[in-house]
């Protein structure tokens, strides 16, 4: 190479550095080995680990779940590319960064696949306002002394799930719950996924010494649940809160009368 | 036929985007609620099964016309482990994972017709159909 070409791939070199440098997002390019070739300064501030011990490791050993990045960039060999695939980073520190990944395969100049080039982004903040709302629309009622109230709208994953469980867990042992009525009215679709997760939040709460009742069970729910084969076992259930508030009240021995 | 939906399924939120995808696509049709609900359900599981086994895969939401009448049909594909057997997978409250051993079988009640093709190591192929 003559002065003037080294020059110019000098040149060029530091340019495309400045602007891998200049992303706020952790950069990262993985070989086919799933070993990290270079990253930018981004990648060290969040994980915590200098450059030069980050180059030629596993990009795996980064993160809370090692597999879910090893089927990341294996995905993103197979299709080409992947796109918002959340993933959580791990910083030396303890510190957690929950990230989403845009990830594509780039060409050498024979256009051979050289390896992978991955951005995240931080979606902490997203993560917060999901929780937040998750926790909003999950509010527990005391309706009665003894009598709780959780009506459920919207879908249920493993996550809400966990939310779901916490906040009929700590409002039965703050108010002294003896009955609470879990209501599914607004959930729109009941599979067997869900099915399972509203099973387990009733057993847990029954160790805790309080009985459940799943109300809001329409028609089409419960005939697609028996066509499903789905045996919620001795849970008790009705179609409407009227009726889980008055199975609630006889069971606790209180009688509505009449003035 | 016609192909109204394909849908890559690759986390927890496309199982839910589906389904309710197959839930309006029932009604705009013509289906009961029941039915609908039935379908959407139907989907819901398939498409479990694919994240839960295959990681990925894709389901397809396609109108479909029979002699007298027409129908939805949902087709689940993946190229996932596949099924060792195939017959013990189609037993109520057979199940591989912890889940509640709902599955094919669940499936197929709820849908009027059920076909599956699988090949361990390869794949699995599941079509059925709903009919109005």
């Amino acid at each position: 190479m003559d002065t003037k070409k080294q020059k110019d791939f000098q040149k060029s070199s530091n340019y495309a550095r400045s602007l891998i440098e200049a992303s706020l997002d952790p950069l990262v390019t993985i070989s086919a080995d799933g070993k990290i070739m270079d990253v930018n300064e981004a990648t060290v501030r969040v994980t915590g680990v200098p450059r030069e011990k980050l180059i030629g490791t596993d990009f795996s050993n980064y993160f809370t779940d090692p597999e879910k990045a090893k089927d990341g960039y294996r995905q993103v060999f197979k299709d080409g590319k992947v796109q918002d695939y959340e993933l959580e980073i791990q910083n030396v520190n303890g510190d957690l960064t929950p990230v989403s990944y845009n990830a594509s395969v780039y060409y050498d100049e024979n256009g051979e696949v050289a390896g992978i080039f991955a951005a995240a982004r931080d979606i902490s903040d997203l993560k917060q306002v999901e929780r937040a709302l998750s926790e909003a629309i999950t509010p527990a009622m005391k309706v009665w002394d003894g009598i709780l109230m959780l009506p459920l709208v919207g879908n249920v994953d493993s996550k809400r799930a966990q939310i779901v469980m916490e906040t009929m867990l700590t409002s039965v042992k703050e108010n002294q719950i003896k009955v609470a009525i879990l209501d599914v009215m607004g959930v729109p679709i009941i599979d067997s996924a869900v099915a399972g997760y509203l099973v387990k939040v009733i057993k847990a709460t029954k160790l805790m010494g309080c009985e459940s009742i799943i109300s809001g069970i329409s028609p089409a729910v419960a005939q697609t649940m028996v066509n499903l084969g789905l045996d919620i076992g001795d849970v008790t259930s009705t179609s409407s809160m009227e009726n889980a508030l008055q199975m609630a009240f006889s069971f606790l021995e209180l009688e509505v009368i009449h003035k | 036929m016609k192909t109204v939906k394909s849908k890559k399924i690759s986390n927890p939120a496309d199982i839910i985007t589906v389904s309710s995808n197959a839930l309006n696509i029932a009604k705009k049709i013509g289906f009961s609620e029941t039915a609908s609900y039935s379908i959407s359900i139907a989907v819901s599981e398939l498409a479990s099964n694919i994240h839960k086994y295959a990681k990925n895969g894709y389901i397809h939401l396609n109108i479909i016309e029979g002699k007298n009448t027409n129908g939805l049909e949902v087709v689940a594909i993946d190229n996932g482990p596949g099924i060792k057997n195939i017959q013990d997978a189609m037993k109520d409250n057979y199940s591989t994972s912890d889940g509640l051993g709902i599955g094919l079988p669940g499936v197929k009640r709820l849908m009027d017709e059920f076909e599956i093709k699988s090949e361990p190591k390869k794949g699995t192929l599941i079509t059925t159909r709903k009919w109005l």
